[in-house]
């Protein structure tokens, strides 16, 4: 069953070779990212959680890029110490300069849409990026998700 | 006990039967199955049926022989003599072999095997007895196996393996193949290795039923729409997953709430959040609508593979000549 998160990245191999054109936000280029430029493709780690404050959970994006269409997947400790190895998110949309534009867990629809999932919105500064994923509690209150995460070496 | 006297006996008992079955009245209002096949009304003395196109066919046409069976599942039984469950029969269950001459009868319903014990008379009531009868040794006196097939000159062969689901209209389970779980359930070990590890479970939450159910699901041979049959799975997957994270998490939920705990609250909402979200991208990934396999059917190959496996087939095989 599982097998098929083969595919998520059998999809982001197949995205590198695509045109922008073909996804949303596409702009058939690569911005320059404030602080240095080229892609944000790559593992990026750190902290994550409901209270900015005390973000106790461990983090980590597995990021592709390709002309400024990016996804990533989200990865979470959530509130267990276990390196972060549960895909509790991905991210998908587009990046425009330092700011990422991104739905989590959306549908696409047959139309190349996407329906439901979250906001995420982000910055990139250098190796540095920060972001608030916008959930909702059971009650119907907003419950923003955040994170934080440096490049990996 | 004299053959006459045994078929009377036979008789009275089919008749018995069949009239406790239908309520005991001669008149039944029509399915609505058989008002869209032509019928028009049932009665118990009944010699003409009336087809879709306006044409008649005759019972009496029908070819009846004493222990040669039609197939018991895909054929019409909606004209009959009396019947009899072939179970109760102590000569064996006696089944009616269309003859040639009323093959269009075999788009009018369908049901199990006829008993009837007037083969030389004019047929005089029709009844569907699904529920009724059971199968019966219809293949030259055998009963193919799940995995065989009667041809045409009533010999039992080997289903073919199905090549192509669209071009068998009776695909069936491969005994061989029965349903299963993988091992893991929510992923096979080939995949922690190449990239990702699929968890069993997120924190406390178990996933493993809620994949193995999916895993049955996808190798059980699915007939009709195939279509739906793996949105229905993909959709109960999802669903069990999420149930999962709510039997877990909501009652947290309900406690710090209940204490106003906001940390362990919060805390709490944030582990319903991903887990649901879990859930969610497992649902997107096996149906293909994850944004970023856009181009991918993963989904899609993985549920072909594993009903390739599954299932097996009688018709639609190489010389297109084998019954059902």
């Amino acid at each position: 069953m599982a097998k098929f998160f083969r595919s998520m990245i059998v999809g982001a191999l197949i995205l590198i070779g695509c045109k922008g054109a073909e996804h949303p936000g596409g702009n058939g280029g690569n911005p320059p990212l404030p602080g240095g430029s080229g892609s944000i493709a790559g593992t990026w780690t750190g902290s994550e959680g409901p209270i900015q404050t005390n973000m106790t959970s461990t983090a980590r994006l597995e990021i592709v890029e390709d002309g400024g269409v990016v996804y990533a997947v989200w990865y979470s400790s959530n509130l267990y110490p276990d390196a972060g190895a549960w895909p509790v998110g991905a991210l998908y949309g587009f990046r425009d300069g330092g700011t990422l534009f991104l739905r989590n867990a959306a549908k696409l629809l047959p139309d190349g849409g996407l329906e439901g999932g979250t906001q995420f919105i982000g910055t990139v500064n250098g190796s540095h990026i920060e972001g608030v994923d916008q959930r909702t509690k059971t009650d119907g209150s907003p419950l923003p998700i955040y994170l934080k995460v440096d490049r990996s070496p | 006990m004299a053959r006459p006297e045994k078929v009377m006996l036979i008789a009275v008992l089919g008749v018995l039967t069949v009239v406790a079955v239908s309520g005991c009245t001669a008149a039944v209002a029509q399915t609505e199955e058989e008002l869209a096949a032509g019928f028009t009304e049932r009665q118990s003395h009944r010699t003409n049926l009336y087809l879709p196109d306006g044409g008649t066919g005759v019972c009496q046409q029908f070819s009846v022989s004493g222990s040669d069976c039609h197939d018991p599942t895909g054929f019409p039984t909606a004209c009959c003599l009396d019947i009899l469950p072939p179970s109760t029969d102590p000569v064996g269950p006696y089944c009616v072999e269309y003859g040639p001459s009323l093959v269009a009868i075999a788009q009018v319903g369908h049901g199990f095997c006829c008993a009837t014990n007037y083969p030389h008379t004019a047929p005089h009531a029709w009844y569907r007895f699904e529920d009724q009868a059971k199968p019966c040794d219809w293949c030259g006196g055998k009963t193919p196996g799940s995995n065989e097939c009667c041809t045409r000159d009533r010999n039992v062969i080997p289903a073919y393996p199905v090549t192509d689901p669209s071009v068998c209209p009776d695909l069936m389970q491969d005994p061989d193949n029965p349903p299963s779980i993988t091992t893991p359930p929510c992923g096979p070990e080939s995949m922690e290795k190449k990239f990702i590890k699929i968890p069993q479970a997120i924190g406390p939450v178990i996933f493993e039923v809620a994949c193995g159910f999916h895993d049955v699901c996808y190798s059980t041979c699915a007939r009709g729409d195939r279509t739906a049959y793996k949105a229905g799975c993909d959709v109960k997957l999802g669903d069990d997953l999420s149930a999962d994270c709510a039997a877990y998490w909501q009652p947290l939920i309900d406690t710090a709430r209940s204490a106003r705990n906001e940390n362990l609250l919060i805390n709490a909402e944030g582990g319903l959040s991903h887990c649901q979200n879990f859930a969610r991208l497992f649902y997107l990934a096996v149906s293909d609508q994850l944004p970023v396999i856009s181009n991918d059917r993963g989904g899609q190959d993985a549920f072909d593979k594993a009903q390739k496996k599954v299932c097996r087939c009688c018709k639609g095989g190489p010389d297109g000549e084998v019954l059902p």
